[in-house]
């Protein structure tokens, strides 16, 4: 169990390294590189059965049964149910608070919240806690912060206009053409 | 401004509703202590302003009407013992909250101590996350589009709207300056009210598709690969509602599926040349945090 727990913490921090089972949600092209102008290398048909191996960025990283192996688009694929909840299967929250407990100075002992999420009554007999909003308002930070912070991470900002509101959704139409 | 003339009314709707304050109703002619403080808020007074002036503008209604429903979430659970992870998630989100049209509000965010999956955004700027959903982020652009997503609603102040229209405009003269008249302590407890039953139904699904439209492009001008929230989406579409970690949020939220096939189409190649980085690790995080 300890294992686990620890193959999940490193899960975490190392990001893209893991293998999913999914599958092809429609006829999807099987590509040499994750650029659209990559060659293809063959055509998957709808329900292929895959191993994610990572993303990067639209992109997907497979290989099949057959052993053909390659990028696919990421939302061509749909994973099997339970594949990510194995992940989630490992008390995710309970990794994620070994892996804060190192540098904890706080005593206030909030941290055994159960393994039973936020549920539909919990919100409705809640009680308001401007105690915790003090709190939480001592964390909010200053504009020049967040944009050091996006210095020293290397991000680059970019000029992005705001996706088109798609028509309107009506049963049994066609699919709209979204470009 | 129209939305807080209606909010008034949503207010008053919510306070004869409420069966402690239907007494209130009754005895409103008694009541004349507007614009007392308490708690460092002062809904009754600004409701009073509001009813002389309700056709104005005004961000600081919005915001203070914000942090009632944030104490509201922070009642249901605290915010998790750990300033790194708090002032990480501050930072990461005022930075994607400085790509938009609204980078002045009050923005702040909050990690609330449950193992559960789930997100939530105050009018005003507040956003909250949970542990559990930190915890099941594969890097951090899947965080980003998350919060991202959570600005989106606020841009849209999705939750504003939501509450003038549950509540209904039918009853308006009488209800309003009637609410305008309430003390502080009613009006607070309107906003309990109206905060838990708008937080455990959750927004119309056509807001939840806009925000998923606003937040992977506020993702992607922060220079965040654009594709973190469809991967999030992706993994919770493998998820069964029945998990009480999710349930919460498949009950409040349109079918992933759903959400990722109107992504993909409008996201189609759109993205594809952007750089869009995929952060840091967590761990890299809490130690930069931690100084």
């Amino acid at each position: 169990m300890k294992n686990h727990i620890l193959a999940f913490v490193v899960l975490l921090v190392s990001g893209t390294a893991y293998a999913e089972s999914a599958r092809t949600i429609r006829a999807t092209e099987l590509q040499a590189q994750s650029q659209s102008d990559a060659a293809t290398l063959a055509t998957l048909p709808e329900n292929t059965k895959v191993s994610v191996l990572r993303r990067s960025g639209a992109w997907s990283e497979i290989k099949t049964v057959n052993g053909q192996a390659g990028w696919v688009r990421m939302l061509s694929l749909r994973f099997d149910e339970g594949a990510s909840g194995e992940r989630g299967a490992a008390n995710p929250a309970g990794a994620l608070t070994n892996l804060l407990s190192s540098g904890r100075t706080s005593g206030t002992a909030t941290v055994t919240t159960g393994v039973r999420g936020l549920t539909e009554a919990d919100l409705q007999r809640a009680q308001a806690n401007p105690a915790e909003l003090q709190k939480l308002q001592k964390f909010a930070i200053q504009k020049d912060v967040a944009q050091a912070f996006a210095q020293r991470t290397k991000l680059s900002p970019a000029q992005v206009e705001y996706l088109p509101e798609p028509a309107p959704l009506q049963q049994n139409t066609p699919a709209f053409d979204g470009g | 401004m129209r939305n807080f003339s209606h909010f008034l009314v949503a207010a008053a709707i919510a306070l004869i509703c409420n069966p402690v304050s239907a007494q209130f109703g009754l005895s409103l002619p008694g009541f004349g202590k507007s614009g007392e403080k308490s708690g460092g808020f002062d809904i009754g007074g600004m409701v009073s302003n509001l009813t002389k002036a309700a056709t104005e503008t005004s961000e600081v209604e919005e915001i203070r009407i914000g942090q009632e429903f944030a104490a509201t979430l922070l009642g249901a659970k605290p915010l998790v013992a750990d300033a790194r992870l708090q002032r990480y998630v501050n930072t990461l989100g005022r930075w994607l909250a400085l790509q938009t049209e609204r980078p002045d509000l009050p923005w702040t965010f909050g990690v609330l101590d449950d193992a559960g999956f789930n997100a939530f955004a105050t009018p005003g700027g507040y956003i909250f996350i949970t542990k559990g959903l930190i915890a099941r982020m594969r890097n951090e652009a899947e965080l980003a589009g998350v919060l991202a997503h959570e600005i989106g609603h606020v841009l849209k102040k999705h939750h504003l709207h939501a509450v003038q229209k549950n509540a209904g405009f039918a009853l308006v003269g009488d209800l309003v300056s009637a609410a305008g008249k309430g003390g502080n302590d009613q009006a607070k407890a309107a906003f309990l009210n109206i905060g838990r039953k708008l937080y455990s139904s959750g927004l119309d699904q056509s807001d939840e598709f806009e925000a998923d439209r606003l937040g992977v492009v506020i993702a992607a001008r922060a220079g965040y690969d654009a594709y973190g929230l469809p991967a999030v989406l992706q993994m919770l579409d493998a998820q069964s509602a029945q998990d009480d970690n999710f349930s919460l949020s498949f009950k409040t939220h349109p079918a992933p599926g759903k959400r990722i096939e109107l992504l993909d189409k409008l996201m189609h190649n759109r993205f594809d040349a952007l750089p869009g980085s995929t952060g840091w690790p967590l761990d890299k995080r809490l130690k930069e945090f931690g100084k």
